[in-house]
């Protein structure tokens, strides 16, 4: 009893690791969509994507991700000269992000719909 | 210098310190994007220079170095080597048959036995290695025989220069090759180092070659093949070497590649 009662503790990850998990998956993604609709510079994509609740905790954590997005073509970068300061360098998405989104999108609400028939315990097309 | 100034300072020392497992480069990079960004947070959020408590809140949106560091590894693809233990085989084999064919030179082994054998067994292995495509297989096996033939017909036509042109050449292109993998950031050192021993492995058969073109009861005609038989299987090598891709190294995007970020 002792032990069944310690395994049904272990399986309720906390609240922060719950979101982390979620979030891990979805980020890139959610980066991709932002540029889909702009060209933006790192700060400022970072400042969308703090708009939303949970999806950025840390603000320096989006650099490494945009770096691999970079290494992996799934974002174009152009330097610009900026009134502000030094120059910026810009990111668009390239036509493979384009393709990744579109599948992410696809698969996110397939996924989504089927996690919320199992959790309120609806049936298929009752959404 | 301002008191914020040393915070942010020493904030930086603490995340280049998180990220030294970096190479230098990429570590600069992420060190000037992320201090740029905290000048950026800085006057978003009107933080004066003088107000500590301010900018450790700026500093707090930019996230504990750990954390940054951590993202970091994760988006960093691990350094898988190249060459799976197949392709290790099969380029080894490649070079050792030049090795022992050059020992033969000195009476020790049957050269032309051993050499074959090893030869074959290489490209054997690199026929079953999922680290060549089909068109560096070919080129890998025909490498050899091309390279003799060019020589032993240059050497009907233009003597023992003609020879040397081919042999020249050959070198020339290996050796640029090897200077293009080296150039490339993506190759973990132990794959350069790999590709880089079969140079010194040349080194050495070259110089039993040459001692044994000095041997009186050979003629240039069987020097030409006994080189031929010493250099060529390691062309073959080195070809392969820079050719390897083991197939875990696909560059394209795809949602299922990708494993975490953020």
């Amino acid at each position: 009893m002792l032990a069944l009662h310690a395994t049904m503790r272990s399986m309720v990850a906390p609240k922060d690791a719950l979101v982390a998990q979620m979030r891990r998956g979805s980020l890139q993604y959610c980066v991709l969509a932002l540029l889909a609709r702009r060209e933006l510079y790192a700060f400022e994509l970072i400042q969308e994507l703090a708009k939303a609740d949970s999806l950025v905790t840390a603000e320096g954590t989006i650099y490494p991700l945009l770096s691999r997005l970079r290494r992996e073509g799934a974002v174009e970068t152009t330097w610009r000269e900026s009134d502000q300061g030094p120059p910026r360098r810009y990111y668009r998405l390239s036509a493979s992000g384009k393709t990744a989104l579109t599948v992410f999108k696809n698969e996110w609400r397939q996924f989504r719909t089927a996690v919320d028939v199992v959790l309120e315990g609806k049936e298929h097309g009752c959404l | 210098m301002a008191a914020s100034d040393r915070v942010i300072d020493a904030y930086l020392h603490e995340l280049a310190n998180a990220l030294r497992w970096l190479p230098a480069a990429e570590r600069e990079e992420f060190l000037g994007e992320i201090s740029s960004h905290i000048e950026a947070l800085r006057h978003d959020m009107g933080a004066s220079r003088d107000d500590v408590a301010a900018i450790r809140k700026v500093l707090e949106r930019v996230g504990e170095p750990v954390a940054i560091a951590r993202a970091a590894a994760i988006a960093t693809p691990r350094e898988r080597s190249r060459f799976g233990p197949i392709e290790l085989g099969s380029i080894s084999l490649l070079a050792l048959s030049s090795v022992l064919v050059g020992v033969g030179f000195f009476g020790f082994l049957d050269p032309g036995w051993i050499g074959t054998s090893l030869w074959c067994g290489g490209l054997l292995l690199a026929w079953f290695a999922p680290g060549w495509r089909l068109p560096d297989k070919v080129v890998g096996s025909l490498l050899a025989p091309f390279v003799f033939l060019l020589s032993v017909g240059l050497y009907e036509g233009a003597g023992w220069i003609g020879v040397w042109l081919v042999y020249g050449v050959a070198l020339g292109m290996w050796f640029a090759a090897l200077h293009f993998v080296w150039r490339q950031s993506t190759w973990p050192t132990r794959d350069k180092r790999i590709a880089a021993v079969l140079p010194a492995l040349l080194g050495l058969t070259v110089v039993f070659g040459a001692w044994g073109l000095e041997m009186p009861q050979q003629g240039h005609g069987v020097a030409i093949s006994e080189i031929s038989w010493i250099a060529l299987p390691l062309f073959a090598a080195a070809y392969l070497s820079v050719r390897c891709q083991l197939p875990s190294h696909s560059k394209h995007w795809h949602p299922d590649l990708v494993s975490v970020g953020g």
